[in-house]
């Protein structure tokens, strides 16, 4: 019920989606020209997740700001629902943005630089899924944080930046390993990515009323 | 029905309530003054469990309330002192999703709106309304979900003369339905309110017996 109107409420006023997809085009295209021509595989993994990290930041910044800027933050917490619930329920809001932003720009990108998934298929979906995972977590707990904040697009990316540092690591060798079609210690980076994501779920789930109240 | 013992809360250093003791009883209204800063609006934010005490206890019909109790916060309506509710939506879905959120069916909202003066907008997004049609909003919102106590912060603000007279309408309603009332106000509330108990919020305690702001 709080994702479906989440969703209603995102497709009627269209504020963040139809904002960040524009920008995110754009940073592909920026991206796909800037880059020489016959740039390599590995390089290419790394600036595809560059073009899905800061629309993904700037869709995260807005998942808490939105309920804050209208008085539902304490609407919510008057209701009968536990605060595990409403993080739960943001932070799949916050995958399934971002996941149609990866959905739009992974084949824009390849597209542009010429690049196409040489490795296992599975693996270059599980990385991608696994990322995104990852950053809808980190997203829905620092914007929840920073959601009262005057300064909060400022500081969210400022604190989701270092701490997403190993889920971008572990995404861009496994995308840039299945774009080269010689991906090196799969098992290790899918591990890590897996590790980061539970953990970056279960913790706010367990401190979720902390978090609606600062 | 609700009680607050020995309520410390603070901000910061400073102590905005000090040890203050209410009891909101089923079936009567209670009314709460006080000075702008007084603490009003932190008191009821704590006794709607929006945010929790330093000290001291809050007990739902004799039992005492901990952040845990979530299922308590369904017999709690609230009329904050800023209105609320989605402005891409329109005042029916603003209203069925509340319904639905406090684990009720989410039907009588459009007979909610008749009542607010609202039908004829029931369509509209909430961003198009004004202030005043906000707040009839937040009355709808009590209307169409069944609770044992109301808060009402500043109920009246925004209101025009017939607004406020149903504004008044329902907190008497509420009182002949036996629920707990407690309105905080600046203004002076219409005739047809009958208010069992008055007090005046001052340094962080509850003085009973004095009207007016």
């Amino acid at each position: 019920m709080l994702l479906g109107k989440d969703l209603a409420v995102e497709f009627r006023s269209r504020e963040t989606l139809s904002s960040v997809l524009v920008l995110a085009v754009l940073v592909v295209l920026v991206l796909g020209f800037a880059a020489p021509s016959g740039v390599s595989a590995e390089a290419a993994g790394g600036l595809l997740w560059v073009a899905l990290l800061f629309p993904a930041l700037q869709i995260q910044t807005r998942l808490w700001a939105s309920e804050a800027d209208q008085g539902m933050l304490d609407a919510l917490m008057g209701a009968p629902v536990g605060p595990a619930v409403l993080w739960l329920s943001k932070f799949l809001l916050s995958v399934v943005l971002t996941a149609v932003l990866a959905l739009v720009l992974t084949p824009l990108f390849l597209v542009i630089i010429g690049e196409t998934v040489r490795g296992p298929l599975g693996i270059f979906l599980a990385g991608m899924a696994l990322g995104v995972i990852g950053l809808g977590a980190v997203g829905a707990t620092l914007s929840l944080l920073t959601a009262r904040m005057r300064l909060r697009e400022a500081l969210m990316p400022l604190m989701a930046l270092p701490l997403s540092v190993p889920l971008f690591l572990g995404a861009v060798v496994i995308t840039s390993g299945s774009l080269s079609g010689t991906p090196h210690q799969v098992g290790l980076w899918l591990l890590l990515m897996g590790v980061f994501d539970v953990m970056y779920i279960a913790l706010p789930l367990l401190v979720a009323d902390i978090l609606m109240e600062v | 029905m609700l009680e607050a013992r020995q309520l410390v809360v603070k901000r910061g250093l400073r102590e905005v309530l000090r040890g203050l003791t209410l009891t909101l009883r089923a079936g009567e209204v209670t009314v709460l003054f006080g000075r702008n800063g007084a603490g009003k609006t932190t008191l009821l934010r704590t006794l709607g469990l929006l945010g929790w005490a330093d000290g001291g206890e809050i007990l739902f019909r004799g039992r005492r309330v901990t952040p845990e109790d979530v299922a308590v916060r369904g017999h709690i309506g609230q009329v904050l002192h800023e209105s609320f509710g989605y402005g891409a939506l329109s005042a029916l879905e603003n209203l069925g999703f509340f319904s639905r959120l406090f684990g009720q069916a989410g039907e009588g909202a459009l007979e909610a709106l008749r009542r607010v003066g609202l039908a004829a907008f029931a369509d509209e997004p909430v961003r198009t309304y004004s202030e005043g049609m906000r707040r009839r909003l937040d009355l709808a919102r009590l209307l169409i979900i069944d609770t044992d106590v109301w808060l009402l912060d500043e109920p009246l603000a925004g209101l025009d003369t017939p607004g406020k007279d149903f504004a008044g309408d329902l907190v008497a309603e509420a009182r002949q339905a036996g629920k707990a009332v407690l309105v905080v106000s600046h203004e002076p509330l219409p005739a047809s309110v009958p208010v069992d108990h008055t007090f005046h919020l001052e340094r962080g305690h509850v003085l009973p017996g004095r009207t007016g702001a």
